[in-house]
């Protein structure tokens, strides 16, 4: 076969290597964040699949330019899966609407006050602040919380500029 | 077999399909946010490059020899691309309606004294209808179906909310908390 296709084949399959990882993991790790796991076995799933394409596909590859930009070309291509991978993980553990469909599909059919009493206003506050000192992004001491890592708060002002830039900013409060 | 070697062009070409959709977008979204955003942002990201590279891929073959492109080096143009977009369109929903775990951080970090109670952030929530205005999305979008005041899954729904269901199972976790 065509080291492109190759090469091609194992970055399209990547995202699965990680899933399989991940499932062992999370299995290992019951105690640890989820989303700590999630992002261990996306990194993890770099080992791999780059052994596979080191073996598969760059062993012919002369060390040249062109060698190099596919490397590269690598590079990006599965960082990008796996942290698309790690999205659609935090989605399943974080998105309200995801939480509700499944609640639903379980149940059957929910009224409103049962769906509320299910999953309150307070349920979606105390959730997100016990999984932000788990995560080590939010410190509590005696009631209090205050910032202790950057990198969420970070992620927060840059979308808060994004939604600028889109327009979304000046037309809502979704 | 020859030993694999990648021209420049073909991250250009992917950085450069992925960059138009996004001025595209942003173009768009100026104008007025699409009331289906999603659906449109898929069209613009994944349906629409899809469909002209695979294009020029198998069958525009003048296309081909005007970018210098072989047709599995046009499908690595499209996996290039893709993959920057499913980056970008993963982390929409966060952009479209904000996350209260952001809101928090920065909540937090605007307060006078940079902490904050509980209490005090239930408050400033008590009035955002953090899981009705989700309820209201998810009737738009038609993944929900309001019935002699109970909701129900549409069929669309009930296939992504399966495939969620599953995919925790595999994990040997249990279904998130939202």
């Amino acid at each position: 076969m065509n080291d492109d296709v190759t090469m091609l084949i194992i970055l399209i399959l990547s995202p699965l290597v990680v899933l399989l990882l991940h499932a062992a993991l999370a299995r290992l790790r019951r105690t640890a964040p989820p989303q700590r796991t999630a992002f261990h076995a996306s990194l993890a799933g770099a080992v791999p699949v780059f052994a596979l394409l080191g073996g598969a596909v760059f062993n012919s590859c002369p060390f040249s330019t062109g060698c190099a930009v596919a490397a590269a070309y690598c590079l990006v291509v599965y960082s990008s899966l796996a942290y698309t991978y790690f999205h659609f993980f935090n989605m399943s553990e974080t998105a309200r609407r995801i939480r509700i469909l499944c609640e639903i599909e379980t149940a059957g059919s929910v009224s409103i006050a049962e769906l509320t009493a299910l999953y309150k206003t307070t349920d979606v506050v105390t959730i997100r602040l016990s999984r932000l000192v788990a995560l080590h992004q939010l410190r509590e001491e005696g009631g209090y919380y205050s910032i202790r890592g950057r990198t969420l708060y970070w992620a927060g002002w840059a979308i808060l500029l994004w939604r600028r830039i889109l327009g979304l900013e000046r037309k809502q409060g979704a | 077999m020859t030993g694999l070697s990648m021209p420049i062009t073909v991250i250009l070409y992917g950085i450069i399909t992925f960059s138009v959709c996004m001025v595209i977008h942003v173009i768009i979204w100026r104008i007025g946010t699409p009331w289906a955003s999603s659906a449109v942002l898929l069209l613009i990201f994944w349906v629409i490059p899809a469909v002209m590279l695979l294009i020029i891929a198998f069958a525009a073959g003048g296309a081909r020899d005007l970018v210098g492109l072989t047709s599995v080096q046009v499908l690595e143009v499209l996996l290039l691309h893709f993959s920057l977009s499913c980056v970008y369109v993963a982390g929409y929903p966060a952009v479209r309606a904000v996350s209260p775990s952001l809101d928090i951080l920065l909540m937090i970090s605007a307060s006078e004294e940079k902490r904050m109670r509980a209490e005090d952030m239930l408050q400033r929530y008590a009035d955002k209808r953090l899981v009705t205005a989700r309820i209201d999305d998810l009737l738009t979008y038609r993944l929900l179906e309001k019935r002699d005041g109970r909701y129900t899954l549409t069929l669309p729904a009930r296939f992504i909310a399966r495939i969620f269901l599953l995919y925790r199972r595999f994990l040997g976790l249990p279904m998130g908390e939202g």
